[in-house]
């Protein structure tokens, strides 16, 4: 079920009432747990099972955690839930790319036989999921949480639906306290909520679904050069949309139950490097893996100083490459974040002198394009089909001849419109502080006008074939 | 409990007034969109319009953009002696006409149709989304809902919201509102097209079969030639010429040829006709026919509806009841 479907739109103010209605007993965690079965097992019932095994297994390793009685046995437990959540990941998102590159490897060295593939389907959020889950046992085992005893409260973590399909990943140290905490009902968070949900539907819907088209029509046997550099440009403002736009749907849902989600984008079109650039993108990602894998591994590799530090950001880009998919591509995507991130490490100082001489405003239009192009660049691989196919789309853009394709004059006008709302309000943020969207009239009358004319924007110029999230494939 | 029976009750207090504020802005908004739909002189929207709700001509054309711009009012009027529109539209198939011929018999039964139908017309590449484009009609033709439903189960809900019937139609609305002098060829729904192709510089895309049949699409043709049959409305089917094409067949012409066969309805395949074959003169690209080949296809056709139209004169003047 999709937040942009009309059934979600049918199926949330249900959840809503009755999380309101019973809010005042232990039943509002099984309205939550109810509400995310059914959210599952609307898309995908096989979805559930896995989710319900892997929720139970953790739950109970993480008990066992933290009897603190045993470190050895502490220590199994620990090793075994790791290796329950990463073998379940393994498998269902990364076994058939393991065997299809053993069969390769074969065939290099001219070995007949061949290993077959599993016909997998791969579990709603499962990627996402399994991080919270791991970062879940990690902190209990480093005591810097206690393990939940109490099941509904942990299924609920796991199950919540706003968060299950793709994020925020969220930590347990701050999820689960919201969920044993009692909920009372605020007119203040649903209205926030909403503003989020609003706001979230005008990204995707507006923007990103709109670009979509274009982007979706262009194809580089038949495409100029030019056509699909300005398909690149758009596609990035397309994800950037669609899934910033899918956050604050699902942190708008959250809110207006009472949760709040962690903020996973702070305009990261403004980036002037990508050092910042993975600061300010999928941040409940980016922190993750800089929390559970960066930090442990550079205190692990400390003595060999830089190449240290180095080795550390390349491993934990890779992960985070191949966290978004099974194919050579993604793996590409995080070697060459990886890469440029360690120049710009190195390179440190020397930029610094750099542009200690030159202007300010140069230096930040110098920084914004460059992430920008880097960014855009990096993105054709989250499309092509192949490392092949990217490399082709990328000598095609830098061999820009033929005409142009704008698709038509609606399209161009439309998909301007909406990228101009988001830059300006992510410039009104950035620069001013405050949110334009965010209307501080004292007036509910006035404030239900505005959302209402922005709701009214979207009837007219969003896109309503109900197309799937990107992120959701990850 | 107080605190929270007064919260719950300024809560809905407050859906209640926004959901108010939004019908209201809805209402305004969508009303404002209605008047300035129907209220346009030229363009794309008006056309469709004008052929729903204004045409009384005798012949009409349907089909998508080879309808649209092969076949000539101008040429068929002189030969049939018969008032003609052309009801073609770019990127709508047989789902689409269905409905609208179903509107157009609301109000008047023409004599003759022509049915163009592009050689993979009834497979499933296709999509549903572009039948959006129906929406402003629902109100006045609810029976259009049979197409709409197919693009979501919940499109009449949706229409419960003025503004979203035209919905992504803002711009077409306003260029629309201005004459167009350019678009002044435009003549009856006809709309020609003036390049000539040049294999030199263009990539000539040839006719391949698509086998994944709509069982849809096949239902809809099913029924525009069954209420043709019924309304006594002589109807021919037509495939275009292709600039060039290996074969002369797919599966959906050999769907249309079965239930035209069922249905005694005359059919004429011009894929292959050497007229047209290889005559970059008469074409665009390799499937679009310019001004020229719309001329000669209309002149090759009146002359074969004149004749069919002499030796079955009764049949067509007195519709079946």
């Amino acid at each position: 079920m999709l937040f942009n479907s009309f059934s979600f739109l049918l199926f949330f103010p249900l959840v809503i009432l009755l999380f309101y209605l019973i809010r005042q007993s232990s039943y509002p965690k099984l309205v939550l747990i109810t509400a995310s079965v059914f959210f599952i097992l609307y898309s995908s019932p096989f979805s559930l099972l896995i989710i319900s095994v892997i929720s139970i297994l953790n739950y109970f390793i993480g008990i066992q955690i933290d009897k603190k009685e045993n470190p050895d046995k502490i220590q199994i437990y620990f090793i075994l839930g790791i290796f329950i959540n990463i073998s379940n990941l393994f498998f269902f998102k990364y076994f058939n790319f393991f065997i299809s590159n053993i069969n390769n490897l074969s065939d290099v060295l001219g070995l007949i036989q061949k290993l077959p593939q599993l016909n997998l389907i791969l579990p709603l959020g499962i990627s996402f999921y399994t991080f919270s889950a791991l970062s879940y046992l990690i902190d209990v085992k480093l005591e810097n949480i206690s393990a939940e005893r109490n099941l509904t409260s942990f299924v609920s973590y796991i199950f919540f639906f706003p968060k299950l399909l793709a994020g925020p990943i969220e930590r347990a140290q701050s999820f689960l306290p919201q969920i044993n905490e009692a909920k009372g009902i605020s007119t203040s968070n649903f209205s926030e909520g909403a503003k989020l949900i609003i706001w979230g539907l005008f990204q995707k819907l507006v923007v990103a679904d709109r670009i979509a088209i274009y982007v979706n029509s262009v194809d580089p046997h038949y495409h100029s050069g030019k056509t699909i550099l300005l398909s690149s440009v758009l596609y990035t403002f397309q994800v950037y949309a669609d899934f910033s736009g899918y956050t604050d749907i699902a942190r708008g849902l959250a809110k207006t139950l009472g949760f709040n989600l962690m903020e996973n984008f702070k305009r990261p079109l403004f980036s002037v490097s990508i050092t910042e650039f993975w600061r300010r993108w999928h941040i409940s990602l980016s922190s993750w893996v800089n929390e559970y894998i960066y930090n442990p591994l550079t205190l692990q590799l400390r003595d060999y100083g830089k190449k240290g530090i180095i080795l550390a950001l390349f491993i934990s880009f890779v992960i985070v490459g191949i966290w978004h998919g099974a194919t050579w591509t993604f793996v590409l995507f995080g070697i060459i974040q990886g890469i440029i991130i360690s120049i710009e490490l190195l390179s440190l100082k020397w930029r610094r002198k750099i542009f200690k001489k030159t202007p300010s405003y140069l230096t930040i239009i110098l920084g914004l394009l460059f992430s920008f192009s880097t960014i855009t660049l990096s993105l054709i691989l989250f499309r092509a089909s192949s490392i092949e196919q990217a490399s082709d789309i990328i000598k095609m853009i830098f061999n820009p001849v033929g005409k142009i394709y704008y698709g038509s004059a609606a399209f161009i006008l439309y998909s301007l419109f909406g990228i101009l709302i988001i830059l300006l309000r992510d410039i009104f943020v950035e620069f001013k502080g405050h949110d334009i969207f965010i209307i501080p009239s004292r007036f509910f009358i006035i404030r239900s006008f505005l959302y209402g004319v922005l709701l009214i924007l979207i009837m007219l110029v969003g896109v309503f074939d109900g197309s799937q999230f990107i992120y959701f494939q990850f | 409990m107080i605190h929270f029976k007064s919260q719950i009750i300024k809560l809905i207090i407050r859906i209640i007034i926004f959901l108010a504020v939004l019908a209201s802005l809805d209402f305004i908004c969508g009303g404002i969109l209605e008047k300035l739909y129907f209220n346009q002189k030229t363009g794309l929207f008006y056309r469709t319009t004008y052929g729903l709700e204004k045409t009384n001509a005798e012949v009409l054309i349907f089909g998508s953009s080879s309808a649209n711009h092969h076949y000539s009012p101008v040429v068929l009027e002189k030969q049939l002696n018969l008032t003609v529109y052309n009801e073609g539209r770019d990127g709508m198939d047989i789902l689409y006409h269905t409905a609208i011929l179903k509107g157009i018999l609301k109000r008047y039964t023409p004599k003759v149709i022509i049915l163009n139908i592009a050689p993979n017309e009834l497979t499933t590449s296709n999509g549903y989304d572009r039948f959006s484009i129906l929406l402003p009609y629902l109100r006045k033709y609810p029976e259009m809902i049979d197409v709409l439903r197919l693009k979501s189960k919940y499109e009449k809900i949706k229409c419960i919201s003025k503004t979203y019937s035209y919905n992504s139609m803002l711009l077409t609305i306003i260029t629309g509102m201005i004459p167009n002098k350019e678009k002044s060829f435009i003549d009856k729904g006809f709309v020609p097209l003036f390049d000539t192709l040049n294999t030199a510089k263009t990539k000539i895309s040839t006719l391949v079969n698509d086998p994944k049949l709509d069982t849809n699409r096949v239902s809809f043709l099913n029924q525009f030639i069954k209420i043709s049959k019924e309304k006594g409305i002589r109807l021919y089917v037509v495939f275009s010429p292709y600039y060039f094409s290996d074969i002369n067949t797919t599966s959906s012409i050999e769907v249309v040829n079965s239930i035209c066969k069922q249905y005694k309805t005359p059919i004429m395949n011009y894929i292959q006709d050497s007229s047209f074959t290889k005559r970059e003169e008469y074409f665009v690209d390799g499937g679009h026919l310019n001004i020229n080949g719309a001329t000669l296809l209309s002149t090759k056709l009146s002359a074969i509806i004149n004749k069919d139209l002499l030796d079955c004169k009764l049949e067509v003047l007195t519709p079946n009841k």
